[in-house]
């Protein structure tokens, strides 16, 4: 017995290390936010339960540059109604966003086209935003795995950062997604897109955080794909507003029509 | 000489049920052979059509880089300058636009590739007009024409209105409708299942483009001539643009059915083994046979090279008979799947081989190329396949054959 005992005081000592550890682990752990929170408040910070907003949409490519002016409507995650004003040529061109449904109207021949899900990452009206943008919020957080990958400081401020992966059943167009959050305020600096090879394809770019609406938020986002460096759709809004009321029947097909003539 | 000829094709005569038999193989896997070819070549052809005047056109010219990045950009510029050079020698030559957009027919929408065409030269230089399963080809404004298998996915039927959406080249939303005139008939993978076609000029209007092309296709006006060297004779009248023939273009189609006319000489060298295996016994049993008589030839004063040509002869008599026989039966086949085809409609809908179609109903040609191969591969693996027994019957020496039992 006497030979073993020192034996078992170690023991016992690294289980009480460990005990400890894990104790303390846990109380960082809940002290901090989840990646899921913060997800849930980036969501929040730009919808609210609905808004209604106007925007300038800025889009250079290699061949021409053109600025649209965009109105939109959105309620919770499910239905976005997007709206053209200018140019003259667009004028009234709109798409509505239904869960993952998206339909453009095009007033000049007064017709409702579905985007084919096979489309979803052809360009948006000509910018560097896929139509899957439209769609994609609602599922960022149902579709991937997302955990916080870097707590600290990076490019002089305190950050968070949270890498998104698919789930393995989910149908996704992104290999990966890095997301960068400004820890004091959580409005988030980038985000970069992966493709399957986890090569980069494009970054996003949050920029000029004023208060608008009564939140204060990042108005301007630029969106730069990485295989063509000199191209880039800059959105900028113009202003916002939040939690207005909104009917369900305001996502209609029917007002797709109504609102686009 | 003429007691030779005289001396074998009575040789030949002696067991006439054995000479029948082995004829009778020769027939078999010369008819075979001839109808093979004659179908292979068929199928070639008409794949090698589809290929070209059924889709890109012999030749095609492109801005150089087009090919690698098909871009709306990289275009040429005012093709009719460059398609008046082309119709001075004599060829044919279209221009053509293409681009992606977004179609739709009622409720449905798929992605397209859309081709604009010169309604009117594009029938000297292709054969869609003629391959029109619904309906006609472009006629008018707003026609446009469908793959069979992307009417399919439409839903869409003649007469129907047809909603396309594109980007157009100044970055503006072009979007226009149009009137479904005519399906195609099956003609190659990518033409069934994406390809939507309207006059050049309506694709100018909805793509926002001025005198371009991205694309002019060229037919030879001698189709005699060299494919090659006719690429060459446009490439010196049009230095500054990229001049290809569809076999650069297509690189695996063209090596897809160069190794189908190979499998004619693969098949044609296992059928002729088993020819030649059954031309060996034969002639060596008959030398066997007539070993006393050879030695009794040989003692009386015929020298071994006269016993070899002997030999050489009664083969070449026997193959003979046989080809005659095989050539007339073998061509009858060939000419006859000339004529009424192979109709495979109730096997298959046709099949696409490196993403052309094959159409059900099968053809075979039959000229020069598909008959005489057979026919002279026929007796050269005969004549080598009795070698052995030749010399065998040669090599005798005339006391001991005397003595044979």
């Amino acid at each position: 017995m006497s030979i073993r005992s020192p034996f078992s005081i170690t023991l016992l000592l690294v289980m009480l290390f460990f005990f400890l550890l894990f104790a303390l682990f846990s109380e960082l752990q809940s002290a901090a936010l989840s990646s899921q929170e913060i997800l849930d408040k980036i969501d929040k910070m730009w919808r609210g339960n609905s808004s209604i907003g106007t925007y300038f949409m800025k889009i250079k490519t290699a061949h021409w540059e053109r600025s649209l002016r965009i109105k939109s409507w959105t309620k919770g995650l499910d239905y976005t109604l997007i709206r053209i004003e200018y140019p003259k040529k667009e004028k009234g061109v709109s798409t509505l966003k239904v869960k993952n449904n998206l339909w453009n109207y095009l007033p000049k021949i007064k017709r409702v086209i579905k985007v084919p899900s096979s489309l979803m990452m052809g360009s948006w009206m000509g910018s560097h935003f896929t139509n899957d943008d439209l769609v994609k919020e609602s599922t960022l957080v149902n579709d991937y795995h997302h955990r916080i990958t870097f707590e600290g400081e990076r490019e002089g401020q305190d950050v968070y950062e949270i890498t998104l992966f698919p789930k393995e059943e989910a149908v996704v167009v992104w290999g990966k997604i890095v997301i960068l959050i400004r820890k004091k305020d959580l409005i988030p600096l980038y985000e970069e897109f992966f493709d399957e090879q986890e090569k980069p394809v494009r970054k996003m770019i949050f920029s000029d955080v004023k208060k608008m609406g009564g939140r204060v938020l990042p108005t301007r986002m630029t969106v730069v794909p990485y295989d063509k460096p000199s191209e880039f759709t800059e959105v900028t809004y113009l202003e916002i507003a939040f939690d207005m009321e909104l009917p369900d029947t305001f996502f209609s097909l029917r007002n797709l029509k109504q609102q686009g003539g | 000489m003429l007691i030779y000829l005289k001396l074998a094709w009575r040789n030949i005569w002696r067991n006439k049920r054995r000479t029948m038999i082995t004829q009778f193989a020769l027939v078999v896997a010369l008819s075979l052979m001839i109808a093979f070819a004659g179908l292979t070549w068929g199928l070639v052809n008409q794949m090698e059509r589809n290929a070209t005047i059924l889709g890109p056109g012999e030749i095609q010219i492109h801005s150089p880089g087009y090919l690698d990045d098909r871009s709306i950009y990289r275009v040429i510029e005012h093709p009719g300058t460059i398609i008046n050079k082309i119709e001075k020698i004599g060829a044919r030559a279209a221009p053509r636009l293409q681009g992606f957009g977004l179609v739709s027919q009622g409720e449905n929408s798929s992605g397209a590739q859309i081709w604009g065409v010169d309604i009117y030269r594009e029938k000297e230089v292709t054969e869609f007009h003629t391959h029109i399963f619904k309906g006609y080809f472009l006629k008018k404004k707003r026609d446009v024409i469908l793959g069979k298998k992307i009417a399919v996915t439409l839903d869409a039927s003649i007469g129907n209105e047809l909603v396309i959406v594109t980007q157009a080249a100044d970055g503006s939303i072009g979007n226009d409708l149009y009137r479904v005139a005519g399906i195609l008939n099956g003609i190659s993978e990518e033409i069934d299942r994406s390809t939507i076609m309207m006059s050049i000029s309506d694709f100018k209007n909805i793509f926002n483009l001025g005198d371009v092309a991205t694309e002019i296709a060229i037919r030879r006006s001698d189709k005699t001539e060299n494919l090659n060297s006719f690429r060459d004779r446009i490439k010196n009248i049009i230095p500054e643009e990229e001049v290809k023939t569809w076999r650069e273009i297509f690189p695996a189609i063209s090596d897809m059915l160069e190794l189908t006319n190979a499998s004619i000489y693969i098949l044609l060298i296992i059928i002729y083994l088993a020819g030649s295996l059954i031309m060996l016994n034969t002639m060596l049993m008959s030398v066997f046979e007539r070993i006393k008589e050879l030695g009794i030839m040989m003692a009386i004063g015929f020298r071994p090279m006269q016993v070899l040509i002997l030999i050489f002869l009664e083969t070449f008599f026997l193959t003979l008979c046989g080809s005659l026989v095989g050539l007339l039966g073998g061509v009858s086949l060939s000419l006859y799947l000339t004529h009424y085809g192979l109709d495979l409609s109730s096997i298959t809908e046709g099949f696409s081989f490196v993403g052309i179609l094959a159409e059900p109903h099968w053809f075979a040609v039959t000229n020069f190329n598909t008959v005489f191969p057979p026919v002279i591969f026929l007796f050269a693996l005969s004549l080598i396949a009795v070698i052995y027994p030749a010399m065998k019957a040669s090599l005798l020496k005339p006391v001991d054959a005397l003595v044979f039992h």
